[in-house]
């Protein structure tokens, strides 16, 4: 399968080894880690998507998406001095994967605010699904009728505490991954994992996830 | 500074006109080695003299679309100083300089489509907020500013560089609540057809308008279900034909749209720019055969 999946993550930098090369806590380094060094999370951002499909790095060397000003979803940097030092990073679950020290998938500080697909992202090359990039959210599929589900979706990162966002007509053949591929409801009443293309998560201007907690976030790339 | 034709006309062709601060400190002295293209102005007299030479040397070529960049140091609440002059738009002396500039549309005339102030965090706080809205409004171009310190760094030899561009701010951006989340949609919508605008019959559309009288109205809205409106996501869906809806005002109809092959009838009860709401047909079949039955208007 032609994709690479993004985890999302709130990211505190604290150490800068290059132009784009920074380590990050996934939480609070006051409170959480103590600002401990063996925590910080290595990465360089320059290895994102933008790289890949420049044919600089090979889709499998990515480390972390893109920043939000080029249409991915990391918010730290994208270079230092004077890039964000508190923001989200969205790292390659292969690279993940390799970390000695992986952060984990939900904070520690917020647990059991949101499942772990709300907090993924996965993006298609190689002509696969178009190409396109797909975003997790918790969903609920109400009732169908002809090409289209009535869906009622959760903000990401609130599936679990929060209440619907809304409730949408989708025609979830065209604008969402199929179930197998991630999402995990289409039968009338089924309760889960629905990945939804980019552009209609902007379109119904869908938020979040907020990464980190505590900062803002706005709704995907594109819909301002 | 001055400059002469061959080298305004060079710099005409320049997706970017960097104006630099001919301020002698350190950092004013890197930047100045650097930028291969830049033009030093020692304020406001300065700046206007080189804007002339530029629009003289216009000639018939159409210049290339470019930013104006006047870089320099700010003062501390965030103003950008070019010599000395601090462009500050609560003083009448800037407003009227750039009202001027606007009213024989210097900038436009040389092809300029935005107007970047280059200093240390010139769109953080009020003053310096409020100066790029003000010059924005009075050009009538975007106006950016900085959010952060910037210097050498950020620039290479044509000027500022492109890939630090996340550090600017645009003067029509508006300010967002950290914690803004969209309004929740409300949702199910009814539908309940007198509560829909009023439009009149004459009103120009695109596609086949149908005439439903009131019966078949009832008929046809006994197909739908009428509690399960919602906004529907992704593309639009071309109308296979709009209804003309009674309406107890003469020579109007309330509106509703037939989409994907008659599953969904979609109103728009906020109003045409605002989205639409599809509500879902449990009985296509039999609503296509009734609007086969229908008169064009």
């Amino acid at each position: 399968m032609s994709r690479t999946t993004f985890y999302g993550f709130g990211a505190f930098v604290g150490s800068v080894r290059g132009l784009t090369e920074c380590a990050w806590w996934d939480d609070d380094p006051a409170t959480i880690y103590r600002y401990a060094q063996a925590a910080l999370v290595p990465v360089d951002l320059a290895k994102n998507v933008s790289a890949a499909r420049a044919g600089r790095i090979g889709w499998d060397e990515i480390e972390a998406d893109d920043h939000r000003q080029d249409g991915g979803r990391t918010t730290i940097g994208p270079m230092f001095p004077t890039g964000a030092m508190i923001g989200a990073c969205w790292l390659a679950e292969n690279y993940w994967a390799r970390l000695p020290n992986k952060p984990p998938r939900q904070p520690a500080s917020a647990p059991n605010d949101a499942y772990d697909y709300e907090l993924t992202t996965h993006q298609y090359y190689d002509n696969e699904q178009g190409n396109r990039r797909f975003y997790g959210y918790h969903a609920r599929v109400k009732s169908v009728n002809g090409p289209l589900s009535e869906v009622e979706i959760w903000n990401a990162g609130t599936g679990r505490v929060g209440q619907p966002a809304g409730t949408w007509w989708i025609d979830l053949k065209a604008d969402a991954l199929p179930v197998g591929e991630g999402t995990t409801i289409d039968a009338p009443g089924s309760v889960g994992a629905l990945f939804l293309v980019s552009t209609t998560a902007s379109t119904i201007a869908l938020a979040g996830p907020k990464k980190p907690p505590l900062y803002g976030d706005q709704p995907p790339a594109g819909s301002r | 500074m001055t400059i002469d034709v061959v080298r305004a006309r060079h710099l005409l062709a320049l997706p970017r006109i960097s104006l630099m601060t001919s301020h002698p400190d350190a950092e004013a002295s890197r930047l100045q080695a650097m930028l291969v293209d830049h033009v030093q102005v020692d304020g406001r007299s300065a700046l206007e003299a080189v804007l002339g030479r530029l629009v003289y040397a216009v000639g018939d070529v159409a210049p290339a679309p470019k930013t104006l960049d006047l870089i320099g140091h700010s003062t501390p609440d965030g103003l950008l100083r070019l010599g000395d002059w601090v462009i500050d738009g609560e003083s009448s002396k800037v407003t009227a300089f750039f009202r001027n500039i606007a009213d024989i549309e210097v900038l436009p005339r040389i092809g300029v489509t935005a107007l970047r102030l280059l200093g240390c965090s010139t769109a953080v706080g009020a003053r310096a907020r409020n100066t790029m809205q003000i010059v924005a409004g009075l050009l009538g171009l975007e106006v950016f500013g900085t959010t952060s310190p910037i210097y050498n760094l950020h620039y290479d030899e044509h000027g500022y560089a492109h890939a630090w561009r996340f550090l600017l701010a645009a003067a029509s951006e508006g300010r967002r609540p950290l914690d803004d989340l969209p309004e929740p949609v409300r949702t199910p919508r009814t539908l309940d057809i007198d509560s829909l605008p009023l439009v009149a019959l004459g009103t120009p559309r695109e596609g086949r308008r149908l005439a439903v009288s009131l019966d078949v109205a009832r008929e046809l809205l006994a197909l739908v279900d009428r509690t399960a409106g919602a906004q529907m996501a992704g593309l639009l869906a071309i109308p296979s034909a709009e209804l003309a809806l009674p309406a107890h005002q003469a020579g109007h109809c309330h509106v509703a749209e037939v989409i994907l092959d008659g599953h969904f009838l979609r109103v728009y009860p906020d109003g045409a720019e605002q989205p639409g709401i599809v509500y879902p047909v449990l009985a296509p079949q039999r609503l296509n055969a009734l609007l086969s039955s229908l008169p064009s208007i």
